[in-house]
């Protein structure tokens, strides 16, 4: 979809080297980007990815040609430095957990989330950015892999991935939720 | 036929495929009615739902905090204050010093490039750090040598409002990842360096084949010194304190320092070794 006259001027400002108005195309776009990157790693770590993003997608915006949304740009390169970080780290991201708690409409089973959040974590940096994108941030699969730039059956097959994996660790972990099924 | 090896496989893959959400058609008729009376599908089934389901919970990812915005705002119009006509030619320089670097047989597999070059001093020759080790025995980082020292004192980096104008985009905005670094104190600086403002590397898993993640804690003499990290480098994060500066960068290739950077205050990192010290 092409960007109204407003948003045009604003990415062609932008592009120009203007940062209020980058700052202002993206400042509406910055809680989808910090939301991603604190389901990849950690809340704590997101802080300094997104503005890591940022300054990144700055800097390089004469390279976004508009063929996917600045929003689909944005989270690719957050994405990108996210997997990075993860894969430099060599380790799971421990998520808090609670953060996956949400007081006010609590899911059905806590510690059914928890379990699952946990065995997300556990991922590889690319499992769990398909996992993150498609579940978490409800994005279709052409969205997804146009985020990750790959190609959609790729897409499909991290994600498959990534479920045996879940299966196989919520199976072994016990704990009875996957059991109880 | 309910039950047979040849169904249940068929209606198992596709249950999955429709219970992951990876196909928009509906479940067929069939596939539905084998799961019914196919308990080992049913379950299969029950399964794969209740795992999207969760997957699908709404759950709070945590608000950006107080404060990030300010931050991000601030680190973008530092990048722009330093987007100067005149530092195009970095990357080039950066270039030509990878080259000479290489050719100077001082390339240490698959690791570090990134460049210190003060734009009014630099100096062409790039040379090998002295005890650089071979390719396969550690990283060496080149330096270029100084024309001259820097007298000048203020401090490379600081916060966006007293960026220097001539740091390149992204250098010159704090970060708490870097103050959460151990950023070297004054004593940390070796005796009888000559005036070198490099005082320490940090090449964490700096054997790893291709870009790698760099730290460097200098003390920065001069406030017209700019950087350039050759192409494909990014800087996380740039702090100073007390005239120390510590800058970290991401994506380095190579490395070649120059002005104001004495070779003898970087060393090879051991194999093992995760942090390099000046000496």
């Amino acid at each position: 979809m092409a960007p109204s006259g407003a948003t045009s001027e604003l990415l062609s400002r932008a592009r120009a080297g203007d940062p209020e108005a980058f700052i202002e195309l993206t400042e509406p776009l910055r809680g989808q980007v910090y939301a991603v990157l604190a389901r990849m790693v950690g809340a704590s770590d997101a802080e300094d990815l997104v503005q890591e993003a940022m300054v990144r997608a700055f800097r390089s915006l004469s390279r976004f040609r508009g063929d996917a949304s600045l929003s689909t740009w944005l989270t690719r390169i957050a994405i990108n430095l996210a997997i990075r970080h993860a894969s430099r780290r060599k380790d799971t991201v421990p998520l808090d957990a609670r953060e996956w708690d949400e007081p006010s409409a609590p899911p059905p089973d806590v510690a059914e989330q928890l379990a699952v959040r946990g065995a997300v974590a556990g991922l590889t940096p690319k499992l769990r950015a398909a996992v993150v994108l498609f579940y978490f941030e409800g994005l279709s699969l052409d969205e997804m892999a146009a985020s990750l730039r790959i190609k959609r059956g790729t897409a499909a097959s991290r994600l498959h991935e990534a479920r045996r994996i879940l299966r196989e660790r919520l199976g072994s972990a016990g704990g009875g939720w996957w059991e109880a099924t | 036929m309910v039950g047979s090896d040849m169904n249940c496989r068929h209606a198992q893959k596709t249950i999955s495929d429709w219970a992951a959400g990876l196909t928009d058609v509906d479940l067929a008729a069939e596939v539905k009615d084998h799961a019914e009376e196919c308990p080992p599908c049913g379950q299969v089934l029950a399964r794969e739902l209740r795992l999207t389901r969760v997957l699908r919970t709404p759950e709070r990812a945590g608000r950006a905090p107080a404060g990030l915005s300010a931050r991000i705002d601030g680190a973008i119009r530092a990048a722009a204050r330093s987007r100067r006509p005149g530092l195009r030619w970095l990357p080039a320089t950066a270039a030509c010093a990878s080259i000479a670097f290489v050719a100077a047989g001082g390339l240490w597999l698959g690791s570090v490039v990134g460049g210190l070059q003060a734009p009014l001093r630099s100096v062409a020759t790039a040379q090998p750090a002295p005890g650089a080790a071979p390719a396969d025995a550690g990283p060496a980082v080149t330096t270029q040598q100084p024309s001259g020292a820097q007298e000048a004192s203020t401090a490379f980096f600081d916060a966006p409002a007293k960026a220097p104008a001539r740091a390149r985009p992204g250098t010159a905005y704090a970060s708490p990842r870097a103050s959460r670094r151990s950023t070297p104190t004054p004593t940390d600086r070796p005796e009888g360096q000559g005036g070198g403002p490099l005082r320490t590397v940090l090449v964490p898993d700096a054997r790893a084949p291709g870009p790698v993640e760099v730290s460097l804690a200098m003390d920065v003499p001069a406030d017209e010194v700019s950087m350039d990290f050759g192409a494909g480098a990014e800087p996380i994060v740039a702090v100073a304190s007390e005239g120390s500066s510590d800058i970290v960068l991401a994506g380095v290739t190579s490395l070649t320092l120059a002005p104001a950077v004495s070779s003898s205050s970087v060393v090879p990192a051991p194999p093992t070794s995760r942090e390099v010290h000046s000496r």
